[in-house]
């Protein structure tokens, strides 16, 4: 991890998950409470992430609601992805933005997967991650930090 | 009378020369009874004729 | 008997018609099509009516009184008369029946009243005068039409509703069992048995009465009474104690049957529980498959990250330059306290400085790092095996809620059938009522056995005590009541013998010819050889395999039973000792195309008349094709077109004629 990532997940330097669709009757609290889909809320919160950085969606409705701390992320494996997103978003802007940003890509991930569940009654995964190997090909050459020479 | 009735009265009569019985005396019950059995209630109307019957094929059997 | 007109006044739907129904022996079929609801029932019961009187209403849904069938709009109009009359041929010579009722003007909606006093009259169409051979009472003249033409209760094998016979192959009911013996003129065979043994009694009375009469033994007399009065006592007993065997055999045969029926059910519950134990498996199953899914959820975002991550792990870092090199190598050798250069010279401190000058302020490559980082990520999380349990985890996750509801809907399959059948408490209970049912009949038996010999003791003892009172008696009355008393005794004998002769005979006729009839109405022809029909004239259907099959147990749809039902109809008709149009209201219900076909064709073999009230979609033109060569006349049933409640029947132009 490099010393920059570092900090995202470092307890000094705390930066708070938040989202518009926290709270009671809300999407997290249906999905990973009522439905118990996930683990946990920052399980969610990963997944909405990485979806919305692929199909650019964003949501910048105000963010009222704390999931947790960046750094009090037990499970290794969100930690990484958190900080793999933060390394493809980064074209040298000033951090906290780009954690703006992340937040933004991932409440607009959790609304476009929140329309998927109403509508099928399961994320469908499977596909989902199917459809994501031709999408990822376009969508890299708009992140940061991949050498696309002699792909 | 049809193939039914036709096949009843031949048996009777077969049984009538197999008992030994006067000629006529099943067929004459079984036509009395024949007239009783369409009647929604049975009553004992039968029992005089019946009696008669018997009382006539009796004193015929008798004169043979 | 063959009816040759058919006229109705004011009946129903009709205030007037008149059709001429006579056959011939080749053309022996009358065709009257009408749509539902327009008048075709209505016609059919006004025959049974005209036949039976309010006994012909009997079998309608929910007419059942004659005032009940007066044109409304006649009755609205004003007094006037409602009647049915049939033109018959019977033996040779013709006859008409007419019956109905006068009525009083009604409005539309109230109660048609009548003057309360049915009209029957039969007239001897020779002379047109009322036939005397009737009598002038409407019990005689009924009595007449019972005897002389079809008895009401056999009249349910002549005229009948096509889709309603099917209660034939059911359990036969004791109303159609007897009517059946009736047709077959046993009926009038086991009366006669009846009778003669109260003939029998009577000219034993008459012995009786000529022996005291005749004898002066005072004693001997007095013995005699009170011998044949225990006689009389004894056969009282008798006739309880068979009853009570008769009885506990009823008794028994219920358990028994609610004993089979609660097996099943049983067989069904421990069915149900192991079903029931399998999902309670299946439950927990998945379960931990739920456990499973939500912890591979938890990863899902290393999953949908992962083909970006394998791009990025296919690029390539950047190869450092040369002072980025340098600058690197210095510093490990600095940091490291190397003694020795890469190179080989000893660093002194003159080269230490040389080499701290190399080192630069590097700054970090993020491609580099970013790859670096994901390298090792692949090689920590291994997504693709993760993608790999995902796919199996949805995979086994519908195939055990499919498992689920399968056996569910199994469940509540079994429950649908078992309401109030086979609780572990009820077999016990009526295997213990079974077998005191068991207990009961041979007790009874027993006893039933043991007043017989009594009774037979009883008997020889009052034949000696008669034989002393003979013997002193020199009398011919005496004589000729003795020789009567066994002349009846004697036709008794040859009455039963007659019956069983007849059944003999006959049985076996009808069971071959029902059979016969069945076989060739019937659709699969290879799967069955036959009906049997037992003492209690209930019809099994005979398979290929010998074995045996109540016939309501034979076909689910009414169509197999109405096959079924018409055999057997056609075989009691054969054997019937009337004969009679037969009259058949829908004939064809809900049958499938095949059986239609064979109906169809075996229609006019059923009676030297056969009259068929059918709807269009029962018989269409290319079904007629198979009666056009039986059809003597083809009638339509219409409303009146600017009076739509009324109907006319008038001849139909169809592809036949």
């Amino acid at each position: 991890m490099n010393d920059r990532m570092k900090q995202l997940t470092k307890e000094s330097q705390s930066y708070r998950i938040l989202t518009t669709f926290g709270g009671e009757d809300s999407i997290y609290n249906e999905i990973v409470k009522k439905e118990k889909l996930f683990p946990n809320m920052f399980h969610f919160f990963a997944l909405g992430l990485v979806y919305g950085i692929l199909h650019n969606k964003k949501s910048t409705k105000n963010k009222k609601n704390d999931i947790i701390r960046i750094e009090q992320i037990p499970d290794e494996n969100i930690r990484d992805v958190i900080d793999i997103c933060y390394m493809i978003l980064n074209d040298g802007r000033d951090e906290a933005e780009i954690v703006k940003e992340m937040l933004d890509y991932a409440d607009g991930g959790i609304e476009e997967l929140y329309k998927i569940f109403e509508k099928n009654g399961s994320f469908q995964l499977p596909i989902l991650i199917e459809d994501s190997k031709k999408i990822w090909l376009e969508r890299i050459k708009k992140l940061n930090n991949i050498n696309l020479e002699n792909l | 009378m049809t193939e039914a009735g036709d096949k009843i009265i031949e048996i009777i009569e077969k049984i009538e020369k197999e008992e030994k019985l006067p000629k006529g005396i099943l067929k004459a019950i079984y036509d009395e009874e024949l007239i009783q059995v369409h009647k929604d209630i049975r009553t004992n109307s039968v029992e005089k004729p019946l009696r008669e019957i018997i009382v006539k094929y009796f004193e015929m059997s008798n004169e043979d | 008997m063959k009816i040759k007109t058919i006229e109705i006044f004011n009946w129903g739907r009709y205030p007037k018609a008149t059709i001429p129904v006579d056959v011939s022996e080749d053309r022996n079929v009358i065709l009257i099509r009408a749509r539902n609801n327009i008048g075709k029932t209505t016609l059919f019961y006004a025959i049974k009516y005209a036949f039976y009187g309010k006994k012909g209403l009997e079998s309608h849904k929910n007419q059942h009184e004659p005032h009940e069938w007066i044109n409304r709009q006649a009755a609205a109009k004003g007094d006037g008369k409602m009647f049915v009359e049939l033109t018959i041929e019977h033996q040779g010579k013709e006859y008409r029946i007419q019956r109905g009722f006068k009525f009083y003007q009604t409005n539309t909606g109230e109660t048609i009243q009548t003057d309360g006093k049915e009209e029957l009259e039969i007239f001897d169409q020779e002379n047109g005068q009322p036939l005397t051979d009737a009598g002038k009472e409407n019990t005689t003249k009924q009595n007449w039409i019972n005897s002389m033409l079809i008895p009401y209760d056999v009249s349910q094998f002549f005229f009948f509703d096509g889709e309603d016979i099917k209660r034939y192959t059911d359990e036969p009911e004791e109303t159609v069992k007897k009517a059946i013996l009736r047709v077959l003129g046993i009926k009038v065979l086991t009366n006669t048995r009846e009778d003669l043994e109260h003939t029998q009694k009577l000219f034993n009375d008459l012995y009786n009465k000529k022996l005291k009469e005749k004898s002066n033994d005072e004693k001997t007399k007095e013995r005699l009474e009170q011998i044949q009065k225990k006689i009389d006592e004894q056969k009282s007993v008798i006739t309880h104690l068979d009853g009570a065997v008769k009885q506990a055999k009823q008794l028994k045969e219920n358990y028994t049957e609610q004993l089979k029926n609660n097996v099943l059910a049983q067989e069904k519950i421990n069915e149900r529980q192991r079903i029931a134990d399998a999902n309670e498996a299946l439950k927990k199953n998945l379960k931990d498959n739920e456990e499973i899914l939500k912890r591979l959820r938890g990863v899902s975002s290393i999953l949908l990250l992962e083909p970006l991550l394998r791009i990025i792990d296919k690029t390539e870092e950047n190869p450092p330059s040369k002072d980025q090199w340098e600058s690197k190598t210095a510093k490990h050798m600095i940091d490291k306290n190397f003694k020795t250069c890469v190179c080989g010279t000893h660093i002194d401190a003159e080269l230490k400085e040389k080499l701290e000058k190399k080192v630069l302020e590097l700054k970090p490559n993020p491609q580099a790092q970013l790859k670096r980082f994901v390298e090792s990520v692949i090689g920590r999380t291994l997504p693709e095996r993760k993608i790999s349990e995902l796919d199996h985890a949805i995979k086994d996750n519908i195939r055990i809620k499919g498992e689920i509801d399968t056996n569910s809907t199994a469940i509540k399959r079994i429950n649908s059938e078992l309401p109030g059948k086979g609780s572990d408490a009820m077999i016990p209970l009526l295997r213990d009522k079974e077998a005191r049912a068991e207990e009961d009949i041979i007790k009874y038996g027993r006893d039933l056995e043991r007043a017989k010999d009594q009774l037979i003791d009883f008997e020889k003892e009052e034949f000696v005590i008669k034989r002393k009172l003979e013997q002193a008696i020199d009398s011919e009355e005496l004589k000729t009541a003795e020789n009567q008393k066994e002349f009846v005794q004697k036709v008794r004998e040859a009455v039963q013998k007659t019956i069983t002769a007849y059944y003999e005979l006959r049985k076996p006729e009808l069971e071959k010819y029902v059979s016969d009839v069945f076989l060739k109405l019937v659709n699969n022809k290879k799967l069955y050889t036959g009906i049997t029909i037992d003492d209690e004239w209930e019809m099994k259907v005979k398979y290929y395999d010998g074995s045996l099959l109540p016939t309501y147990q034979y076909g689910p749809s009414s169509g197999a039973s109405q096959i079924v039902a018409t055999a057997f109809i056609a075989g009691l008709n054969k054997f019937a000792q009337k004969s009679g149009p037969v009259i058949i209201d829908t004939p064809l219900g809900r049958l499938d195309d095949i059986h239609r076909t064979n109906l169809l064709e075996y229609y006019n073999k059923m009676s030297e008349q056969v009259i068929i009230l059918y709807t269009p979609t029962e018989i269409n033109d290319n079904d007629q094709v198979i009666l056009e060569d039986y059809v003597m006349k083809h009638y339509e049933i219409l409303s009146y077109d600017d009076l739509p409640d009324l109907a006319r029947i008038i001849p139909y132009e169809s592809v036949i004629q």
